[in-house]
């Protein structure tokens, strides 16, 4: 009896460790991959960034915002590529998560983590009132059920008396810290969740996520659950988008009607259109493609004598042709093409 | 007791009458060629706005304003077909966002040309009179008298024209309105023009006489979407019921509560059909 059980306890063991062994040495073959080197670059020059840019308007807009918004654009990549629910009204967590963490940061006083994990859950409930019904729809019909979700959170702030108040004096994270912690703060969060929603979509939950997408009738014959999964990818996607909507009020220091504002629900599409559907990191490096594209756009501009309405308007003309354009004629995204011709380009230089 | 009754039902009927404009065009491109059109809103807008660069700023008549603006968004419904639709080779997913790609840039190009906030459209007929008691403004009995003559001239044009004979051809079976000679692509793309022609006219008949701003083509697409779900997606006579159905309970909530209420109407009438009856009313059981 003993020794059975040893037996199977060192052999439950064993595999565990085969099981971290194998991780770890996926873990390296990724690293020398080249990919894996562009990541550790491009992270590493996240970490230098704040102590090279010492304009602080600057390290705001070009990298704590994307950072916000790429996270907002992962979560709902994880519903959109990986179950192929195409959702029009993310929107409405970003405000749900925002406008309760900053109602517990200033009304209730409550240490700013606890408060964004707060805004999340509610963000998780607020999903999962949705999801039920508009899991009945498909395609289509399902990004339009959401829209109009997102329109009704909306319209809360428009209802006079039993309506939702603006609250303002919210502080960027938290009054003492500087900016530069904010910013390691906010590159941490970014960096947790998005490696999160990686692991995730690698694992065979994501697996079972990509049959759902692949044949709803398929994943039924092979035993997979497709309302509980579904749900589920809903509720971690709509955890995410919260905690995203909580730092984007933390950000304007401000919660209002517009952080439910409709065209964040389209922002993440545009990320996504830019970056590539189904990767988790395309719609990251989307956000950061587009946000700072739209930066050099406003300050182009905003010199020029002929153009009169400058600055942020035209330049959402002139990328809103480019998005048009891109999802017309490069329907995979841009990550995965630049990815491959560096990698080509650096080949050659190395081959000399 | 019985004014606030009748002001209930006129209300309704014209509140009924723009939506029926509004998500007619929508449900005729659904129910042809299974898009759903998210620059239907943008469509609106586009007309209203080009309308009043006409009238408004280079100070042409107004049924002159009518006819360029109508005109133009009729194109830009055909190139949307020729040259974003068509080419997504029915992936319903890419034409949905190739179609939000579209709406996101009619919006932008409106707020860089005539900004974001509200804009007063000058009516086309001032004035107000009478109905049973009731204060309405001539714009809205025109709004309803126009409504009722497109409405039955569209339905005649479906049932006895040589293109509308080939459009419920297609709606019912591309492959086989194919195999018996009906271009339907190009039906598809008469379609789209046709839901631009509807649309532009809501925009004509209901936007002059009241401001409005670029964001509100989100507003229109999801009153559209309201109307269809609740009619059955694809059915003209569900979507002519639905639009008095919601118009008519929007006026209730309106005229017994208030209207900043009202507006919440169609969409929590959307969400208990989605509920409830998610293919509406009148719509065809779906095939699976």
């Amino acid at each position: 009896m003993n020794r059975m059980e040893k037996k199977i306890n060192s052999k439950i063991s064993q595999s565990f460790t085969d099981k971290i062994k194998s991780r770890i040495i996926g873990l390296k073959y990724w690293l020398e991959s080249f990919v894996g080197k562009l990541t550790i670059i491009s992270l590493v020059g996240l970490i230098i960034i704040p102590f090279v840019l010492t304009d602080s308007l600057n390290l705001k807009y070009l990298f704590i915002y994307p950072m916000i918004f790429a996270i907002f654009a992962a979560s709902w990549d994880l519903l959109a590529g990986f179950v192929g629910n195409v959702s029009f009204g993310h929107s409405a967590f970003l405000g749900v998560g925002g406008y309760l963490t900053a109602f517990f940061v200033v009304n209730l006083n409550i240490h700013w983590m606890i408060a964004l994990l707060f805004g999340g859950l509610f963000s998780i409930i607020t999903g999962l009132l949705i999801a039920i019904p508009a899991l009945r729809l498909k395609g289509p019909y399902f990004a339009l059920g959401t829209l109009m979700f997102g329109f009704i959170m909306f319209r809360l702030f428009f209802m006079g008396e039993i309506g939702l108040e603006e609250i303002g004096g919210v502080p960027f994270i938290s009054e003492e810290l500087n900016l530069t912690t904010v910013y390691f703060i906010i590159l941490v969060i970014m960096v947790a969740s998005l490696v999160f929603l990686f692991v995730l979509v690698k694992s065979n939950f994501g697996t079972r996520l990509k049959s759902i997408r692949d044949d709803h009738k398929g994943a039924k014959a092979s035993g997979i659950n497709i309302a509980k999964y579904q749900i589920i990818a809903f509720a971690i996607s709509a955890f995410f988008a919260g905690i995203s909507g909580g730092l984007f009020v933390f950000f304007n220091r401000y919660a209002g009607y517009y952080a439910f504002n409709v065209t964040y629900s389209f922002y993440p599409i545009i990320f996504t259109a830019i970056g590539g559907i189904a990767t988790i990191s395309g719609p990251a490096l989307g956000t950061f493609v587009f946000l700072w594209a739209q930066e050099i756009l406003i300050k182009l501009t905003s010199g020029l004598p002929f153009i009169e309405e400058a600055g942020l308007p035209f330049a959402l003309v002139c990328l809103s042709i480019v998005l048009i354009l891109m999802v017309r004629f490069v329907s995979n995204g841009m990550l995965k093409p630049v990815v491959d011709n560096l990698k080509e380009l650096k080949d050659v230089l190395l081959a000399k | 007791m019985i004014e606030i009754l009748t002001s209930i039902m006129i209300y309704g009927i014209i509140f009924g009458s723009t939506y029926v404009l509004i998500s007619l065009g929508y449900t005729l491109v659904y129910g042809v060629g299974k898009i759903l059109n998210i620059a239907h809103g943008a469509f609106y807008l586009i007309t209203a706005y080009i309308f009043y660069l006409i009238r408004d700023e280079l100070f042409f008549p107004f049924p002159l304003a009518i006819i360029f603006s109508l005109i133009i968004t009729m194109i830009i419904g055909a190139l949307t077909h020729i040259l974003l639709i068509k080419p997504m080779h029915e992936n319903e997913i890419a034409i949905l966002i190739v179609t939000f790609a579209l709406a996101f840039f009619i919006e932008q190009f409106i707020t860089f040309r005539w900004g974001f906030s509200m804009l007063y459209f000058p009516p086309i007929i001032p004035g107000s009179t009478q109905v049973l008691g009731v204060s309405v403004y001539y714009r809205r009995i025109f709004l309803v008298i126009a409504t009722i003559i497109i409405v039955v001239s569209f339905m005649i044009f479906i049932k006895k024209s040589r293109i509308g004979k080939s459009i419920r051809a297609v709606s019912q079976d591309k492959e086989a309105a194919m195999l018996s000679g009906i271009n339907s692509e190009r039906i598809i793309t008469y379609t789209l023009i046709i839901s631009g022609f509807l649309v532009g006219i809501a925009a004509i008949l209901q936007v002059p006489g009241t401001s409005t701003a670029p964001h509100r083509g989100w507003g229109i697409l999801t009153s559209a979407f309201a109307v269809v779900i609740l009619g059955g997606l694809g059915s003209i006579k569900g979507t002519v019921i639905a639009a008095y159905i919601i118009g008519i309970s929007e006026s209730l909530v309106g005229e017994l509560w208030e209207y900043t209420y009202a507006a919440l109407v169609p969409l929590i009438i959307v969400l208990i059909v989605l509920i409830i009856r998610p293919r509406g009313l009148f719509g065809k059981k779906e095939v699976k």
